[in-house]
């Protein structure tokens, strides 16, 4: 067997593994029970809720994670290695230890003192977002550094030595240059969060129709032996999850073709 | 007028070494090196990328090493030229104008663009031009602001050879039309003596010698800048006796003894003296027997042991009779074939003494 042959056939072994999985759902799948489940007040309320924690989390990862992917990206400076470093943490230490430590956090002074004077952020959606940003805030910045570095410094030295400040050359040559990469980071770390469940059920709890995402809500009908309804529920949440990230390769794919 | 006086900078393990430099206005300067020896770091610490460890660079009187690269008021073309891909052709000459808010250059933008005949280029994609449009984009680009310095990182190395030629030509054309100063940096001989008034050697991070054209092409100071200027033919020898005009040096490797004008290095020597000269291989005549007489200057009898082949041109080892070395010539393809030249034929060559390089 040739290599490529080797190689096509390594991508749909993997491709496989998942389509297996999603297909042994189809078993316990009840139509008129998928439909009562889809619309009711506590699905549509956890399908709501996971869809806006996950794109409030997104929009203040992209936010922190272009200004510090640059940083790292372009400059030299102490503790540059050390950041470099812990931006894996999310991926060597489990969601739920991440949820732990953000349960211990605000139960310090420091933090119960932020959230005495700011937002309630145990049990509270707050808490969803902030573990969600926790998670993918690293990714974010990770995918980021990779886009710049691939940016060529001297498009922004060039633009310096027409008139332009640091600043400008960032916003006006790098951040269009970098726009494919800024999405696709966006795109995967909303993925990342509307799939977050360790951390966000530590900090967040699972309350009905309070903090139930449609993970946690996943956990919750599993918990109580529903496994129709969660049947239902992973469905739900892979049909918007890789819905949602084939249609915008989709439209990058023609984007970058125009 | 630019003065580097004394920089250092160190990247890593190099480092540029106590250059010092006048670079008067209106002037192409020409920084020349080889690969490796730090031009690029000397061109982007003038333009602002780099800042010195010591030293300092004076602009007009102005110390400018602290300055951010906006505010030198020197235009940069980089080796790649970096036009901004995601810009048309206009938008990337009009880049700087719109930064700086400038609207009185757009009629000496729209000179320029006809200058180098880039007006049909205006509503393309720079990712679909040839080479020799990108240059002129580039240059059009980093001269639309109004700059009166343009420093240049190697932008012809790329080009094929009739591109390049004609760019140069542009080149000296932009320089004299809009008064400008060039400060270039390359590895190319020919490049750096067509362009340049002014040209510096800088080898291994250390500027081994700076002057005019002439003066750097026809007086290597060193026999390290003499390989790299092309002298290819080095030889050790003695003075044997100078007169007021020449010095006759006595060469063991040709087994002959050589005249030659006493140039600046020539002007303290004296009987006995050690020296080399050095013989570019253009310079070599070859000569028919028949037309030997006294007007030929330092002939020398031998044979041809190599011969190849480049293009018009070719390179011939000359063996001179008794010697102990080779003196590499080279000659057009008219004069080897109107000489029969073969490998193993005997020979008689001649180098005029204003064509010996003292070192």
């Amino acid at each position: 067997m040739s290599f490529k042959r080797l190689s096509i056939l390594a991508a749909f072994s993997v491709f496989f593994l998942y389509a297996v999985l999603i297909a042994s759902l189809l078993y316990f799948y009840r139509e008129g029970f998928f439909i009562r489940t889809l619309l009711s007040e506590r699905t549509l309320f956890s399908v709501k809720l996971s869809l806006y924690t996950a794109t409030i989390a997104t929009a203040i990862s992209i936010a922190v994670a272009i200004p510090s992917a640059y940083a790292l990206s372009r400059f030299q400076f102490k503790g540059k290695r050390t950041i470099d470093t812990i931006l894996e943490l999310p991926m060597i230490v489990s969601p739920a230890a991440l949820g732990a430590m953000l349960l211990i956090f605000f139960n310090n002074p420091i933090g119960m003192w932020i959230q005495k004077t700011t937002v309630q952020f145990v049990f509270a959606v707050n808490g969803i977002i902030l573990a969600q940003f926790v998670t993918t805030a690293g990714i974010a910045t990770r995918l980021m550094k990779s886009v710049l570095d691939e940016i060529p410094t001297r498009y922004e030295e060039v633009a310096r030595s027409l008139g332009a400040t640091p600043a400008k050359a960032f916003i006006t040559i790098t951040l269009p240059l970098s726009r494919n990469g800024i999405i696709a980071a966006a795109i995967l770390s909303w993925a990342k969060a509307l799939g977050e469940f360790g951390a966000s059920i530590t900090i967040a709890g699972s309350m009905a129709m309070k903090t139930e995402t449609i993970p946690i809500a996943i956990f919750m009908r599993l918990a109580s032996a529903d496994i129709e309804g969660t049947v239902a529920l992973i469905l739900i949440l892979a049909v918007i999850g890789l819905g949602t990230l084939y249609v915008a390769r989709l439209l990058k794919g023609k984007k970058s073709r125009a | 007028m630019l003065e580097i006086r004394n920089l250092t900078v160190s990247v890593g393990i190099f480092s540029l070494r106590e250059v010092s430099l006048s670079l008067p206005d209106g002037q192409c300067h020409i920084i020349l090196g080889p690969t490796g020896s730090g031009k690029t770091l000397l061109l982007e610490t003038i333009v602002g990328f780099k800042r010195p460890d010591t030293g300092s660079i004076v602009l007009d009187s102005r110390d400018i090493s602290s300055l951010p690269v906006e505010a030198r008021g020197i235009s940069y073309v980089p080796q790649d030229l970096a036009l901004f891909p995601h810009m048309t052709v206009e938008d990337n000459i009009m880049y700087g104008l719109k930064i700086l808010k400038n609207t009185q250059h757009k009629e000496l933008v729209g000179d320029m663009i006809e200058t180098l005949g880039i007006r049909y280029l205006l509503n393309r994609s720079v990712t679909n031009l040839s080479g020799g449009e990108q240059q002129r984009v580039a240059l059009v680009r980093a001269l639309a602001i109004g700059c009166k310095r343009l420093a240049l990182d190697e932008p012809f190395s790329a080009l094929h050879e009739t591109m390049k030629t004609e760019l140069w030509f542009i080149i000296l054309n932009l320089m004299r039309k809009y008064n400008l100063t060039i400060y270039m940096i390359t590895h190319d001989l020919e490049e750096a003596f067509f362009l340049g008034n002014t040209v510096s050697i800088l080898i291994n991070g250390r500027l081994l010698q700076t002057g005019t054209n002439r003066e750097v092409w026809y007086n290597p100071q060193n026999i390290e800048i003499a390989k790299f200027l092309f002298i290819r033919n080095l030889f050790n020898g003695e003075v044997l006796a100078v007169d007021e005009n020449t010095a006759t040096i006595k060469c063991p490797e040709l087994n002959t003894s050589i005249t030659v004008n006493r140039n600046k290095r020539g002007l303290a020597l004296k009987k006995g003296d050690a020296v080399t000269i050095g013989i570019r291989p253009a310079n070599v005549l070859i000569l028919e027997d028949r037309k030997i007489n006294d007007k030929y200057e330092n002939v020398l009898y031998g044979r041809v042991a190599e011969v190849f082949s480049k293009g018009d041109y070719h390179i011939l080892h000359f063996v001179p009779e008794e010697g102990k070395t080779i003196i590499e010539i080279e000659i057009p393809d008219t004069v080897f074939c109107s000489h029969c030249i073969t490998k193993g034929k005997k020979t008689i060559v001649s180098v005029k003494r204003g064509h010996i390089i003292l070192i």
